[in-house]
């Protein structure tokens, strides 16, 4: 073909050879760079996952009636994996850091007469809170939302334990999902920033305001982790407990507020939102995780439309460079491009000439730079320092991640970008007088 | 009808300085000339009297009617004026357009030059079979056109060559076994000799006049050496000699000899 030996001999292969490797470099920067996106855009939802259910159909209060209907109606749903209420609400809390200590009680006549080994002398009165057992070393008063979870099956309790930072024994998490044992403290969750020092297994003990009489100290809790959010923060801390722990903090038994449901595709919930909306009745608000992060998705879109704009930027410069080599090009082989046209070359050949030459390098940068994208990508995962970067941005495990789709749209975009930048000099090229391009 | 007919061709190239003309120069002024098929005619005259701008119009290289402004030197500017017509076979190739014209000149019109032109990067065999590619015929086939036109050029041992490598009357021979192998019609060759030494000179003279013979083709050649064109007893070897005078004069002095 004509065109090919055409495109071989205008274009110098020590050009050709620089824009085949500027190709390569960009696509594998562009695949480098895609890949920690979705990374972190992945860790995002996850953490988003992790906190919140995929639709939450909420209400004043739920009734027992109401719970056992939409259970019913909604386990029939092939979409829908678990479905179980909940409690979910923001409430002012005292949290105290507490130290336990071991003590012994037995009836006197005048009523429990206690003893702490520990902290009080032999024969010395203890003082209420000394009776129940602890200290209180550090307080903190505000705004939780607290959430009272069903684990009924594993699925609220493994997408709260993508967020947690310490990875507690089987039977603390158990503990969490049965809900309080008799004389033990409750089992919690909050978050990393919300207590700073906290450990698992720390005591606390939490009182509301709201709920609490004067006098009464509150409950008891154990917290089994705290809960790593990364980068998204909430606007209150998140406070996690086991459905019946919540209803005993809250002084409430029987209480839910809020129809937890999880889907097989978390995606999906907003078409199924509609789809529930008849079943559930008017009088309840359907929320999905996505609306409820409606502001961190935004973030995340503006974020990839600056790294759009950054990439397409750096891109267009590219063609701009391959734009000016090749008019460079059309230039050095005018008097080339003279003696064709006397032979009767046609418009048609010299542009396909230079658009087969740019898809030519085209297709060598996206073979060879896809490859050394995910190379690179790979490589740039193993470096410490790196992992330990994205690990405190919120992207605990992060991994060589391409969207099919993401590549089809460079593959495509690339070969219409090399086919645009074809054409300016292509039509330099059609302009060349042959009577000048012979004296040349 | 005559194969080639030129009809009141003009051309005039100005500088412009600006706004102002700073300078003209009418080398073409109402030129008309008929060529017959098959005939060898030379054109000859002073330099700057329009011998390869009219052979560039009838090529179709150059276009005859318009006016267009070209950069010279930095703010200068040339505008460049024609007006006239010129048909080769009925073909109106001075009004012809992209496509139609490209393939007419591929297919009718065969061009040497000076200097030969030939593509560098390409061997012998490319540089001649590249017209017959141009033309959409297969690889081998032009290959094997191209083998036959390098044998009646006496140049088949060099066809793997690169053109660097070959004497600048073989690079003139390779030049007209390129513009000959599609088989034109007409073959326009612009000073063919001008670079050659004088006993090159003859032998590529000679072949044209072999092809212009066997093949009857017409040619037009531009020339300045006269003594290329009579034989030793003064005959002239081509049909016609076309002395292009100077444009001022041209309406009344183009002379055929």
């Amino acid at each position: 073909m004509i065109e090919i030996m055409l495109g071989r001999n205008l274009v110098k292969p020590n050009y050709a050879r620089f824009l085949t490797i500027g190709t390569i470099l960009g696509i594998a920067a562009v695949i480098v760079v895609q890949s920690l996106f979705a990374n972190y855009y992945r860790a995002v939802e996850q953490h988003l996952l992790g906190l919140h259910p995929h639709l939450a159909v909420t209400k004043e209060s739920i009734s027992p009636a109401e719970v056992e209907k939409w259970s019913l109606a909604l386990g029939r749903h092939d979409g829908i994996v678990a479905a179980a209420p909940a409690i979910d609400l923001v409430t002012n809390a005292v949290v105290s850091e507490v130290e336990t200590h071991p003590v012994v009680c037995a009836d006197g006549a005048g009523g429990p007469a206690c003893f702490d080994f520990m902290k009080a002398a032999a024969g010395a009165a203890l003082t209420p809170r000394q009776a129940m057992g602890y200290e209180i070393e550090r307080t903190r008063v505000a705004n939780v939302r607290l959430r009272g979870l069903v684990v009924d099956g594993s699925v609220p309790l493994h997408s709260v334990r993508r967020l947690m930072d310490v990875r507690t024994s089987a039977d603390e998490l158990r503990r969490l999902a049965l809900g309080p044992a008799e004389g033990m403290p409750m089992a919690c969750l909050f978050d990393r920033t919300f207590f700073h020092g906290a450990q698992a297994l720390d005591d606390f003990l939490v009182r509301l305001p709201a709920t609490h009489r004067d006098g009464d100290e509150g409950r008891l809790f154990r917290l089994v982790s705290t809960l790593n959010l990364g980068m998204q923060r909430s606007e209150h801390p998140n406070f996690i407990t086991s459905l019946e722990s919540a209803r005993q903090l809250l002084g409430r038994p029987g209480f839910a507020n809020v129809f937890e449901i999880y889907v097989r595709d978390p995606h999906e919930a907003p078409g199924l939102a509609q789809d529930l909306a008849p079943t559930l009745g008017g009088d309840v608000e359907i929320t999905t995780w996505i609306d409820r992060d409606a502001g961190s998705f935004r973030l995340l879109d503006v974020l990839r439309t600056v790294i759009f704009i950054i990439l397409f930027s750096v891109v267009v410069i590219a063609a701009l460079g391959i734009v000016s080599t090749l008019s460079l090009v059309v230039m050095e082989n005018r008097p080339t491009i003279a003696i064709l046209r006397a032979m009767g070359l046609r418009d048609r050949n010299l542009y396909v000439a230079l658009i087969l030459k740019c898809w030519q390098i085209a297709a060598v940068g996206l073979l060879c730079g896809t490859v050394l994208g995910f190379a690179a990508s790979s490589l740039l995962l193993q470096v410490p320092g790196f992992r330990q970067g994205l690990a405190k941005m919120g992207v605990p495990a992060p991994e060589v991640l391409v969207d099919p789709g993401g590549l089809a749209v460079l593959v495509v975009a690339t070969l219409l970008l090399y086919l645009a930048v074809a054409l300016v000099p292509a039509r330099d090229a059609c302009r060349i007088d042959p009577v000048e391009g012979l004296h040349a | 009808m005559a194969f080639i007919e030129i009809r009141d061709v003009h051309r005039t190239y100005r500088t412009v300085d600006g706004s102002r003309i700073a300078s003209e120069e009418t080398v073409l002024n109402g030129l008309s000339l008929d060529v017959a098929r098959g005939e060898l005619m030379a054109i000859v005259g002073p330099n700057g009297c329009g011998k390869s701008t009219l052979l560039n119009m009838i090529g179709g290289l150059d276009t005859v009617e318009k006016r267009v402004t070209v950069r010279v030197n930095g703010s200068d500017e040339a505008t460049v004026e024609g007006s006239g017509s010129i048909t080769i076979d009925g073909f109106p190739i001075s009004s012809a357009k992209g496509d139609e014209r490209a393939d007419f000149i591929n297919r009718n019109v065969g061009f040497v030059f000076q200097s030969h032109h030939l593509i560098a990067e390409l061997d012998v065999l490319d540089n001649v079979a590249l017209p017959m590619m141009i033309r959409r015929v297969s690889r081998r086939k032009a290959h094997a056109a191209a083998d036959e036109m390098l044998r009646r050029v006496e140049l088949e041992k060099h066809a793997k060559k690169r053109p660097a490598l070959l004497s600048g009357g073989q690079k003139q021979r390779v030049a007209i076994a390129r513009a000959l192998i599609n088989r034109p019609r007409l073959l326009l060759a612009d000073e063919p000799t001008g670079s050659l030494d004088p006993a090159l000179k003859g032998s590529i003279f000679e072949l044209l006049r072999k092809l212009n013979r066997e093949d009857q083709l017409t040619v037009i050649l531009v020339t300045h050496d006269l003594d290329l064109l009579n034989d030793a007893e003064g005959r002239s070897k081509v049909d016609r000699v076309f002395q292009l005078a100077e444009a001022k004069k041209q309406k009344l002095a183009t002379t055929e000899v």
